[in-house]
């Protein structure tokens, strides 16, 4: 069954952010939207998590220590549970050049911080 | 928000510290002293911070729980009752949204103050080289390698201003904070 077709609370979101206050944010919006959320602190432990489980969305930091999250871009998309899963970079870099690189990483869309919470959950509804 | 990829030398490997006086070694001193006290403030502010969030987390979680109690009430309460409670739920859930936008604002400014405090470090730790200090072509690579630093919009325009000495455009280019852009 498509994500889309599912309910809120089976639909997996995984937040990945260095900032223990940033994820704290991303989780209470979406919880309260009815998702699930599974956090990460960086790259590295986003695609240790990846490798043993499905998401159904990605939501990532850029600037992270260990992995960057336009590396995780690329190393989810080579996964091939994560081929097709809608990936939002969620940043304060607000520059082409990066976007660029992030959507040739294969990135689905770009969110320049400070995020509005219903923003974010009618651009999550979009692409799921 | 991390700045782990710009690595930096040591103050404590150049030579700034040393019985001898002179005035750049004086000015390496200060730097390293405005770098402390930001780096002070900045851990003072995550404390507080710390402290709101928990904060923060407990009024959602009281909330959702007044929420699920109205809704278990929905047979027995008058419907104008439960329909007032719901528009205060309402209420309560735009507040929090508010402070959820709010609530960024101090990672972005922690991200910030970061930058600069690495600018600081990369500053005194170029200063205590004579043979860089002297050289045009080396001072140009030291703003070139700040400048990756700055990578929010507002960081960006004010390098531009200041060290670039371009126009502000800031005035006219869009905010692009909250932007979304689908690819």
């Amino acid at each position: 069954m498509s994500a889309a077709n599912r309910p809120l609370s089976s639909r997996t979101i995984l937040a990945v952010d260095d900032s223990a206050s940033m994820r704290q944010m991303v989780k209470y919006t979406l919880e309260g939207a009815g998702y699930t959320v599974v956090q990460a602190a960086d790259g590295v432990d986003a695609l240790d998590y990846a490798r043993r489980a499905d998401a159904d969305l990605v939501l990532t930091d850029v600037n992270m220590p260990r992995m960057d999250g336009i590396t995780l871009v690329r190393e989810l998309r080579a996964l091939n549970n994560y081929k097709f899963t809608p990936m939002l970079v969620l940043t304060t870099e607000s520059g082409q050049e990066t976007r660029q690189r992030g959507k040739q990483a294969g990135a689905t869309g770009w969110i320049v911080k400070p995020f509005n919470p219903e923003q974010l959950l009618k651009t999550i509804e979009r692409v799921l | 928000m991390n700045t782990s990829e710009i690595s930096l030398p040591s103050l404590r490997d150049t030579g700034a510290r040393t019985d001898d006086w002179s005035p750049e070694q004086q000015f390496v001193r200060l730097l390293e002293l405005c770098e402390a006290q930001i780096g002070s403030a900045m851990r003072d502010a995550e404390t507080a911070v710390e402290t709101l969030l928990h904060a923060f987390n407990g009024v959602s979680e009281t909330s959702r729980s007044m929420l699920a109690s109205t809704d278990a009430l929905q047979g027995t309460l008058d419907p104008q009752v439960i329909g007032e409670l719901n528009r205060q739920f309402d209420a309560i859930r735009g507040q929090m949204n508010s402070a959820v936008i709010a609530l960024q604002f101090h990672d972005k400014l922690t991200q910030r103050l970061d930058h600069v405090r690495h600018s600081l470090l990369r500053l005194a730790a170029f200063t205590c080289d004579g043979a860089q200090r002297s050289q045009r072509q080396q001072w140009d690579q030291l703003l070139a390698t700040l400048r990756q630093l700055y990578r929010t919009e507002e960081e960006r325009q004010i390098f531009k201003r200041l060290i670039e000495e371009e126009e502000d455009s800031a005035a006219v280019q869009a905010d692009p904070q909250g932007e979304i852009e689908l690819f």
